[in-house]
């Protein structure tokens, strides 16, 4: 799933025109945009409102809102475990202290400031080749040309700095939920720190005019978060001396089809077992990890646990006694 | 020593990362120049980077970025029993590098540390002074390529050189740089030196596909031995990690015996042996990521906090192995753990 946190309509707006979104009526606390389920990405959008703690809040309703997280999340989101295949963005725009670009150019944030504790954020970037990228620093108010009298921090005159007011509350989210290179902060500048002069139909042509650029960088995001659930990782770009890194040859490890989720037999057999037998969540789990390292050495797991599916008992004890006679089966080859 | 700095590198990092006090040394400003295209981020402590929580290391893995850094601390450790000493008393080991441009299967650093990416320290001129102040207490071992490659990192930061430089006026320090890198020029760039010793890890190609990904094959790594012995270097092979398995177990009599065609015996110094083995903190973390690989699904035995094969199996493996070795080189040559 792609989930988009802007805050402001006006930066939501093309891209819920891009994407076909369609406003959620069952989310009242902000305003939620959603494809419909057979589009490819699927794609839901929050309007967070301006400032750090707004981004944040509206980023976890999103991800609250989506199943992503909670305690009915599919695969356990309440607790540790991390969507591989999601990606999340922080869309909007930036203020520019610097000449080198102009007003409606896109940026690609590859460090975040957050200018009221000083902590750094460093999403990894593996998309937008030839886009530029920059660090920003992010404000609690608005920031304009007497930025240099009243911010202690912030670069000096004729230094390159831009700034924003949610991607430090964005960062605190991804780097909590997400693993670093499935958060993305995407600014498009509005202005060379004169935000007192913005233009409401300007605006809206800058943010219109990078849509396809929004779009080419979804695409190149899943594709790497994709690659990490299909266990085929996007192919290697360096450049390299052959007697430095020579070309990689694919390993049966890295070519071979996922064996992780259990298939639906086992799935059934498992549970049966685990309730006959008492299981605690942490027996459940090795169970688990010993059916899914019997398939993978190619052994058949499912003639073992039906071996076993019949068996009960009266406490934990007991099952933990057969728990150690189905790992010792499940080791064993097939004579 | 500059010329390897200076040679292309485009596009080999996804990213650098400079620490704020790393700019101030030649090496980074070095790479800055021959990395120009590369995005650059400065960072108040290369910890702020390597050490974030959520990062996936097989991602990282694919697309590495490069943190330059200053070390400080510790510059020298003890050489930790899991380790071959190889018969030296004082053994310590540096790590100029964290992690490193190959990616084996069964490398304990994928368990060690929460990044993949490269972190470089550039303040080298500390670390042959913590060596000088070492070598103050007597002579020592060094393994200088412990647990990275620094000559297949040679051609990005010419490591080894620093080390040449430094070695040719301490030969009571003895260093052993090993690595798995077909790079032949470097032993036609280098001298040879007594107190350098070039350790060559070597597996048979089957385990090299298997297990050794971005790494030179056999055929290449025989090819820099060659080179290393023909210039005069101290050449010591490594059988190390070994694995048991039914289906590995007969590559090796014909591997050692394939090795010692192509390499004269006479002519190396000795051999270190080991098996697969890994403390089991690491082990548990890769064996929860890499959850599709057939290495951490073996059945291994704990000794000490220690993952391995157990003893028994361990003992009956080596003694065959020992016996073909022993064809070839002296038992007393042959160093096991």
């Amino acid at each position: 799933m792609v989930l988009i946190v802007t805050a402001l309509p006006l930066e939501a707006a093309p891209i819920i025109e891009r994407f076909k979104l369609k406003k959620d009526g069952d989310a009242h606390a902000y305003p939620v945009y959603r494809s419909s389920e057979v589009n490819n990405p699927e794609v839901s959008l929050i309007v967070s409102g301006v400032g750090k703690v707004r981004c944040a809040m509206a980023a976890v309703y999103l991800l609250a809102s989506c199943g992503i997280l909670g305690p009915n999340a599919s695969g356990g989101r309440y607790s540790s475990e991390i969507p591989n295949n999601d990606i999340i963005l922080n869309i909007g725009f930036c203020g520019a202290g610097s000449k080198r670009y102009n007003p409606g150019d896109l940026l690609v944030i590859n460090k975040v400031t957050d200018m009221d504790t000083g902590r750094d954020y460093y999403p990894d970037v593996y998309f937008g080749r030839d886009l530029p990228k920059e660090s920003l620093l992010c404000f609690s108010k608005p920031v304009g040309q007497d930025v240099f009298e009243t911010q202690p921090n912030v670069p000096k005159a004729g230094q390159d700095f831009f700034c924003d007011m949610e991607s430090a509350g964005f960062m605190e989210v991804v780097q909590k939920f997400f693993y670093s290179h499935q958060g993305a902060v995407i600014k498009i500048i509005s202005d060379l720190l004169t935000p007192e002069k913005l233009d409401k139909g300007l605006l809206r042509s800058y943010m219109e005019r990078n849509v396809p650029l929004i779009e080419q960088i979804i695409s190149e995001m899943k594709c790497v978060a994709d690659s990490v659930c299909t266990g085929k990782h996007a192919a290697v770009e360096h450049v390299a001396t052959p007697d430095v890194i020579p070309a990689a040859t694919p390993t049966a490890a890295h070519t071979a089809t996922l064996v992780t989720t259990p298939v639906d037999g086992e799935n059934y057999l498992l549970e049966t077992i685990a309730d006959n037998l008492h299981f605690s969540y942490a027996m459940r789990q090795i169970l688990l990890k010993e059916i899914r390292k019997a398939r993978l050495k190619g052994l058949q797991p499912l003639k073992t646990l039906e071996l076993f599916a019949e068996i009960k008992v009266n406490s934990k004890s007991e099952g933990k006694k057969i728990l150690e006679r189905i790992i010792e089966s499940l080791r064993q080859r097939p004579v | 020593m500059k010329e390897s700095l200076k040679a292309s590198g485009k596009g080999l990092f996804n990213t650098i990362y400079v620490e704020k006090r790393a700019y101030g040394y030649d090496i980074t400003r070095q790479l800055l120049n021959r990395f120009g295209s590369c995005p650059v981020v400065p960072v108040k402590h290369y910890k702020d980077v390597f050490n974030r929580p959520n990062q996936h290391f097989d991602v990282q893995k694919q697309h590495p970025s490069l943190i330059l850094a200053v070390k400080e601390g510790s510059f020298l450790y003890q050489g930790p029993d899991i380790c071959q000493d190889f018969g030296y008393r004082r053994f310590f080991y540096s790590s100029f590098l964290l992690n490193c441009i190959f990616d084996c299967e069964y490398c304990y650093l994928q368990g060690m540390y929460p990044s993949a990416n490269i972190v470089a320290f550039v303040n080298t001129e500390d670390f042959l002074r913590a060596m000088d102040d070492e070598a103050s207490n007597g002579s020592f071992y060094l393994a200088a390529s412990y647990d990275t490659d620094l000559i297949a990192f040679h051609n990005i930061i010419p490591y080894p050189d620093y080390l040449y430089d430094f070695l040719r006026t301490h030969r009571d320090i003895t260093a052993e740089i090993r690595t798995k890198s077909a790079n032949r020029e470097f032993y036609g760039n280098h001298e040879p030196m007594d107190n350098i010793i070039i350790a060559f890890t070597v597996a048979p190609q089957e385990i090299i596909r298997r297990y050794e990904r971005h790494t030179p094959s056999l055929e290449a790594r025989i090819k820099a031995i060659q080179a290393a012995m023909e210039r005069g270097f101290k050449v010591r092979l490594c059988f190390d990690p070994v694995f048991i398995n039914p289906e590995i177990n007969e590559l090796y009599e014909p591997f050692y015996d394939y090795i010692f065609s192509q390499v004269d015996p006479a002519g190396i110094l000795d051999v270190g042996y080991g098996f697969f083995r890994m403390p089991k903190d690491f082990f548990k973390r890769i064996e929860k990521r890499r959850i599709n690989s057939l290495l951490y699904c073996d059945d291994y035995c704990l000794r000490e906090d220690v993952v391995s094969y157990p003893p028994e199996l361990q003992n009956e493996i080596r003694e065959k192995h020992i016996a073909i070795l022993s064809r070839y080189i002296e038992r007393d040559r042959i160093f096991s753990l």
